[in-house]
């Protein structure tokens, strides 16, 4: 969404809230009404009316539902522990007796939330802070604040060659204005300012308060000195360039900045009896934008990984007839999920009961009761640190893409789409000319850069939805859904252009380095053949590319025919 | 081919407000709006959605119902339906599946995240 459309959409948001906190007010005065006329009827010994219980179970059942859309998680919770215990009178016939004190503490409890909520501080999520929309074709921009117009547009031409939204600004004064009115995704900024005495460092920090939450900041310098880290350090840099800067290395440090480069939401299965506690922790976790799930029987335990597929299981220590420790080791058997981190969540203190439920396998513990704050801030770090060691197994250490296998599954996957969907696929295998050359003239260290550089640059230009691994050593592998090989062409043929204008530093100086590509299609071989002959096809074309002379892009040859570009 | 149409069927007017917007601005999805099961089953054919979004919980027909009912009707018998419901217990959620819905969207639902959830739903049928 374009900015302006971002701040009407807020704007409609908080109009349809006003209508929404009325329509809640005129509800719970029903629902108090309701629970009057059920009380007494309770009272008389006529049993709880149905139809009364019905209708408060209703009015329950749609603000649970609804309040947390609207910034009133905490209501909706309470509305939903409420919705529970309706059903529960409503499925025993005869006097609740005890569990109406429960149902009127909850419905007071709900009635206490709005009023928290319209008191205090303006509703937490989503509406004061939107998580921002996943926007899976997004541009990263980059602000780049450089006072020597030369180092600055080579920064700006390579950023851009990298498929980066770039703005150069000159001048500090220039630049702040424009960073706060919109702050870009990343600052590049020079430490020493040549006309002034001014410091990068120092002039971030004067921006203070008005550039919060700060973008991730990486700083450029011709000083290597411990002095200057350290204020690096202080103002939160994230990273530190000496100039000439090694613009493919900063590229690859940049990339892993950027917030929305994982946005795939965290997924973690609460396995609780206690489904009040259970849906409050899950509530808690969807409002920070968490795919969660609960379960209260552990019988369905397995057959939930499998639909869910986890990152994290939170898991009770003590359920009715099942021990946490011991599903934990159920768990662990299975070979997929042998890696799955458990973290418990129990009342237990006993450090010494708790080393030894750890030694079963499960990564630690959450001790309840524990405060809404600290739990989300604990399962994130967790589920983050567990996508981390999964991603880890999946990619190739390097780049960042998956691995060979991987790559071959994910073109397995998408062939089958593809065939379902009836839409075109691509298939294109990509290599870097004369790497061997690179890596004798320049090292190894450098022929990694340029690999990196790749890598960087394709994910950069492709979308989202296509599939980037490294196939071999200088080798590299896209598979891209619902694209036709003319438009794939189009595509690798732009990186192939943006790849051999990127500088790349050695102590011999600038050097540049080409690729060739070869791309097959779904429409170019026959239906019945499998995915091999797509590989066969673009691996053919590559084969041609290279033969050709290298630095270009071939499409694979249809029944003998050569469309090739 | 990507996501365009979508039938909604909501009762809860605030419900039917935000999703409207969510889906309408940020998705950018042309959206058929009714508010109850017995206007989509009228409505649903001329419009021809490529996904319908079901509200689980509605007075006179139901979400359940609705989709039994889509499913006997050719021309939507093989249209991707999700249910929108509070109540996601995996043995609700189950039985929601069996009815033949490809997935269940939890509420409450976070405005800025309901069409692209709903894009990713579509893009994996």
């Amino acid at each position: 969404m374009a900015e302006n459309d971002e701040a009407q959409f807020a704007a409609k948001l908080a109009q349809l809230r006003e209508g929404y906190i009325q329509r809640i007010r005129d509800e719970l005065e029903q629902m108090n009404t309701l629970e009057k006329q059920a009380r007494s009827r309770i009272r008389s010994g006529a049993g709880a009316p149905e139809a009364v219980l019905g209708e408060m179970r209703v009015i329950a059942h749609r603000l649970a539902g609804s309040a947390g859309t609207f910034g009133f998680s905490a209501m909706g919770g309470r509305a939903r522990v409420l919705e529970n215990q309706l059903d529960q009178v409503l499925s025993q016939p005869g006097d609740p007796g005890a569990l109406w004190t429960e149902v009127r503490k909850s419905l007071s409890a709900v009635h206490e939330e709005l009023r928290r909520d319209m008191a205090g501080a303006p509703p937490k999520t989503p509406l004061a802070e939107p998580a921002r929309a996943v926007d899976t074709q997004r541009v990263a921009r980059v602000a780049v604040v450089e006072d020597d117009p030369h180092v600055g547009e080579e920064l700006l031409l390579t950023l851009e060659h990298f498929g980066f939204d770039v703005s150069l600004y000159t001048k500090p004064e220039a630049a702040q204005k424009a960073i706060l009115t919109r702050p870009p995704d990343a600052i590049i900024l020079d430490q020493h300012f040549d006309n002034t005495a001014q410091t990068g460092t120092g002039w971030i920090d004067s921006l203070g308060e008005s550039l919060s939450p700060r973008p991730p900041l990486i700083f450029i310098s011709s000083e290597l000195d411990f002095d200057t880290l350290y204020q690096v350090a202080e103002v939160g840099g994230r990273g530190y360039y000496r100039k000439p800067v090694d613009i493919p290395q900063m590229v690859t440090r940049l990339e892993k900045l950027l917030p929305f480069r994982d946005q795939q939401a965290f997924r973690v299965l609460i396995v609780d009896d206690d489904q009040p506690l259970a849906e409050h922790f899950q509530l808690l976790l969807k409002g920070q934008g968490m795919a969660a799930e609960t379960l209260s029987d552990p019988q369905q335990l397995l057959e939930s990984l499998h639909r869910f597929r986890p990152d994290l299981v939170l898991m009770d220590l003590y359920m009715p007839g099942y021990s946490g420790v011991t599903l934990a080791r159920l768990v662990r058997l299975q070979e997929e999920w042998r890696t799955l981190p458990i973290v418990y969540l129990s009342a237990e203190t006993d450090l010494d009961r708790q080393l030894e439920a750890m030694d079963i396998g499960a990564e630690d513990f959450l001790t309840k009761p524990i405060s809404d704050a600290h739990f989300v801030a604990s399962v994130k770090v967790r589920a983050r640190r567990a996508r981390e060691l999964n991603d880890l197994l999946r990619q190739d250490s390097m780049t960042g893409l998956l691995k060979h296998a991987l790559i071959k599954e994910e073109m397995g996957h998408e062939r089958m789409r593809a065939r379902r969907e009836k839409t075109p696929l691509s298939v294109v295998m990509l290599d870097i000319d004369h790497f061997k050359t690179v890596n004798d003239r320049y090292g190894h260290g450098t022929g990694d850069l340029v690999i990196c550089a790749l890598a960087n640059l394709l994910r950069q230009r492709l979308r989202r939805t296509d599939r980037i691994g490294r196939y071999g050593g200088e080798e590299f592998m896209a598979v891209m859904p619902n694209c036709d090989p003319r438009q794939a062409w189009e595509v690798i043929d732009q990186v192939r252009q943006h790849f051999q204008a990127i500088p790349f530093a050695s102590d011999q100086g600038e050097f540049f380095v080409t690729l060739s590509a070869g791309i097959c299609a779904t429409t170019l071989v026959a239906e019945e053949d499998k995915g091999d002959a797509l590989l066969g096809g673009a691996d053919q074309a590559l084969y041609q590319a290279k033969s050709e002379g290298r630095n270009q892009v071939r499409l694979a040859e249809q029944g003998g025919t050569s469309p090739a570009a | 081919m990507s996501l365009e149409r979508v039938l909604y069927v909501e009762d809860d007017k605030s419900i039917q407000a935000v999703a409207q917007l969510a889906l309408e601005t940020v998705g950018n999805l042309k959206l058929c709006i009714c508010s109850s099961g017995e206007e989509a089953l009228q409505r649903a054919v001329d419009f021809a959605p490529q996904l319908i979004l079901l509200d689980v919980m509605m007075p006179g027909m139901d979400g359940p119902e609705t989709l039994r009912r889509m499913r006997n009707e050719p021309a939507l018998a093989s249209i991707p339906a999700v249910f929108m419901t509070a109540r996601t217990q995996q043995s609700e959620v189950q039985a929601y599946l069996e009815l033949g819905a490809v997935d269940v969207i939890p509420k409450p639902f976070d405005p800025m995240q309901l069409a692209d959830r709903v894009k990713s739903i579509w893009a994996v049928q």
